[in-house]
């Protein structure tokens, strides 16, 4: 055997050895989801069976309406919700972090570490340390839901979508990722900018918010999972249904004793379609962001 | 590029500064003065006829919170709808779902903290321990005796009396704390035909002949696990329980882990988990009993809801197997119904409703949705709850064997971090072989009355 032809070989097994890994890994994540697919065309009976079977005996499309009418108001009227909270928390988020990220990463000023530090430091806070607090700022916000200039006699936000919205929008982790991507887009740009007769705010919109794109839509990306996997604080700070996010829907469908897993898997499928059709559309700019990052799942 | 100035930094730092301070050191919003007397105006009959519950004379709006899914939390929507209808101008409730227990019991304690507490709440037997310990809630004795809205002698008596004094504790200085709205208890379920293949009628007596017998029936089934476990530290606590041996002692500063029958039992344990007779399974032991995978499965009562659908051998249960106990006993799981401190009108409405959630024909069809036990004797002549138990007769013949011999744990701020990490913990060790049976009791007796220490306050 001629070198060449020993060297495409062993490119050949090396080729295909990558497929069956890659082949493998892919079905490793993906069976969850075919898993959930099939179970949500199960019945009762064999969804809760013992072992499990995994192709469905008799199939059951009845599940999907069945998931869709169950929680009071329909799973549409959650699902709206958690879109409406969804898309704007993560849009106000975004802008939020892209401003806080650019002040800290070009302006100059007094302390500006410091506070940096301080901002860092919000990160070791656990999220059920600020659970209540946040409970009772929103309850007792001033001049809004009938409360007084000292947040007394009424609600504040409590029940409304800005309290569902309002926690986390200035998330120290998404201030420190929007930070360091724009230190990497190098100082002359900004030289430039300015001879252009560009300012502060044209130079973010026009040249670091596309340079920094991939990042811009990894907090986006993550924000808007985030929010739309939400369930402890809507919770806490609803009591109306009309309001309440599509993780809590999801609730309606256990039961302590017998879990009709079927209609929870269908539920499942119509909750987590969005979330694969949001990752489809930006996948690409998405994997970069996390690259550039140099984060991982 | 374009500077900002200290100036004008410093007046937006300020600016929103302000504002949260503003937000966050408001007075107290809507945490009423704590109230605990029934303010009776009128009055009615306990159960049926609309009571005179607001001073005003406007409908007394309250919120019902509890952790209930699936068709049991539309039953409750509809009990609340039915439940406006009767009590029309007097009282309206809302029942709303607040997630899981844990989710509930967080949602109460930001309540509790910022304002909003609901009229009624559900609970379980240890959360009202620790809402007790808050101060958040109202005793029931009062609502109970009241001549107006109370319960009749009748009423009383109907209630089982492990149900009724489920929370009137000493450690709540005698009071009433929480009100029954059924239950579930701990119970032993066995494979019949496994059984029958090892030529064994019945299982057996107590706990004294377990072992032997799953030994016995385990052979004669290729090596069946005797006992697959779902949850170490849950079911030694109630394994103790049923040894005579509460796992706190008198006076609740101290565990009673070193009761001779707490290594007692960690032996035996041991020594079935060497045989591979007994384990903790990292997946369900539910479903591997449905498997027909291990000869005893032993949990809530409530499981007959699904193995009379899902188990496909023959299947029996009865109150857990005892030792030394001078009367049976098993432990009672289930949420209760309290009613946290609001205003004098939303309590007298919270307890209107908690009080209408027990009439017969509403709780046999709560007990129906749910398989809970019924806290009522009276809900057994339900025609509908009959039905019910027809097409589920081990449930039925259950609230007979078990649900009369049923009591919680002495309640204690410590016993949820004691049952589900330190026991859990240490009988797992003890299992895998990671720790003797003696060493596994003197670390569970230290960790667990470091724990209650901890949990009263201690160092």
């Amino acid at each position: 055997m001629s070198p060449s032809l020993a060297q495409y070989n062993r490119r050949q097994f090396s080729s295909a050895l990558s497929y069956v890994l890659l082949i493998a890994g892919a079905l490793l994540v993906i069976f969850p989801f075919i898993w959930m697919l099939l179970g949500s065309f199960k019945n009762i009976e064999e969804s809760n069976r013992f072992p499990p079977t995994i192709w469905p005996e008799s199939w059951h499309p009845e599940n999907y309406a069945q998931a869709w009418n169950a929680p009071p108001s329909t799973l549409g009227r959650y699902l709206l919700n958690s879109t409406v909270i969804a898309v704007t928390g993560t849009t106000l988020q975004v802008l939020i972090c892209t401003l806080a990220g650019y002040a800290f990463a070009m302006l100059r000023f007094r302390g500006r570490e410091v506070l940096f530090l301080l901002v860092l430091a919000t990160t070791m806070i656990p999220n059920e340390v600020t659970l209540i607090p946040n409970f009772v700022t929103i309850r007792r916000f001033p001049l809004l839901g009938g409360n007084d200039l000292f947040g007394a006699g009424g609600s504040g936000l409590y029940d409304t979508y800005i309290a569902i919205v309002l926690p986390g929008l200035a998330g120290a982790f998404n201030v420190f990722l929007l930070r360091q991507a724009f230190m990497t887009v190098p100082h002359e740009y900004w030289e430039a900018a300015q001879i252009d007769g560009c300012g502060s705010f044209g130079y973010l919109w026009r040249v670091m918010t596309p340079l920094t794109l991939p990042t811009l839509l990894t907090v986006a990306v993550f924000g808007f999972i985030g929010r739309w996997n939400g369930l402890l604080w809507p919770l806490i700070v609803t009591r109306s249904e009309s309001l309440r996010p599509v993780q809590v829907a999801m609730t309606y469908y256990q039961t302590e004793f017998l879990t009709d897993y079927g209609t929870l898997m269908a539920a499942s499928i119509l909750v987590t379609l969005p979330i694969i059709v949001l990752f489809l559309l930006i996948q690409r700019q998405f994997i970069s962001g996390v690259v550039s990052a140099g984060l991982k799942g | 590029m374009e500077r900002i100035t200290r100036r004008r930094f410093l007046a937006g730092a300020f600016s929103a500064l302000g504002a949260s301070m503003l937000a966050a050191c408001g007075q107290q919003a809507a945490a009423p003065a704590p109230t605990s007397a029934p303010a009776a105006t009128a009055a009615s009959a306990p159960t049926s006829a609309p009571a005179t519950v607001s001073q005003t004379g406007s409908t007394v709006k309250i919120e019902y919170w509890h952790r209930i899914g699936g068709d049991s939390a539309k039953l409750l929507e509809t009990f609340a709808a039915e439940f406006n209808e009767q009590m029309k101008g007097q009282i309206e409730v809302t029942s709303i779902a607040q997630g899981n227990i844990q989710e509930l019991n967080q949602k109460v304690r930001a309540a509790a903290a910022g304002g909003g507490m609901p009229g009624a709440v559900m609970a379980d037997d240890y959360d009202v321990t620790q809402y007790y310990a808050s101060n958040i809630l109202v005793p029931l004795d009062e609502y109970i005796n009241s001549p107006e809205h109370g319960l009749t002698q009748e009423q009383i008596a109907d209630i089982l009396p492990n149900q009724f004094n489920r929370h009137k504790l000493a450690i709540y200085e005698g009071r009433t704390m929480a009100f029954t709205q059924g239950f579930s208890a701990f119970t032993t379920f066995w494979n019949v035909d496994l059984l029958k293949k090892a030529g064994v009628d019945a299982p057996p007596a107590s706990w004294d002949e377990f072992p032997d017998h799953v030994r016995a029936v385990s052979k004669a089934n290729g090596g069946v696990p005797g006992w697959l476990i779902g949850g170490a530290g849950d079911r030694y606590i109630s394994t103790l329980k049923t040894y005579g041996v509460e796992w706190l002692k008198e006076g609740g500063n101290e565990s009673n882990f070193d009761a001779p029958e707490a290594l007692e039992i960690m032996t035996w344990w041991r020594a079935l988990s060497d045989e591979a007779l007994l384990a903790v399974p990292q997946e369900s032991a539910r479903d591997a009993f449905i498997a027909g995978q291990s000869i005893y499965f032993m949990d809530s009562s409530g499981n007959t809801a699904r193995f009379s659908k899902d188990v496909k051998f023959a299947w029996d249960a009865r109150l857990p197997f005892q030792r030394n106990t001078p009367k049976p006993v098993t432990e009672t799981y289930g949420p209760v119904n309290a009613i946290p401190k609001t205003s004098a009108e939303q309590q007298l409405a919270g307890w209107m409703w908690i009080k209408w959630l027990l009439t017969p024909a509403v709780h046999a069809r709560w007990a129906a949705s749910t398989n809970y036990f019924p806290s009522t004797r009276s809900a057994l002549n339900d025609a509908g709850l009959k039905a019910y138990y027809e097409g589920n007769p081990t449930a039925r013949k259950l609230v007979d064997e078990v649900a009369p011999y049923a009591t919680i744990l002495p309640p204690s701020p410590a016993l949820t971090e004691v049952r589900g990490q330190i026991t859990a913990n240490v009988v797992n060790d003890v299992l895998l072989g990671q720790l003797s049976p003696e060493e596994g009791q003197k670390k569970l007796k230290a960790e667990a009355d470091a724990a209650i220490k901890r949990a009263l306050g201690g160092a």
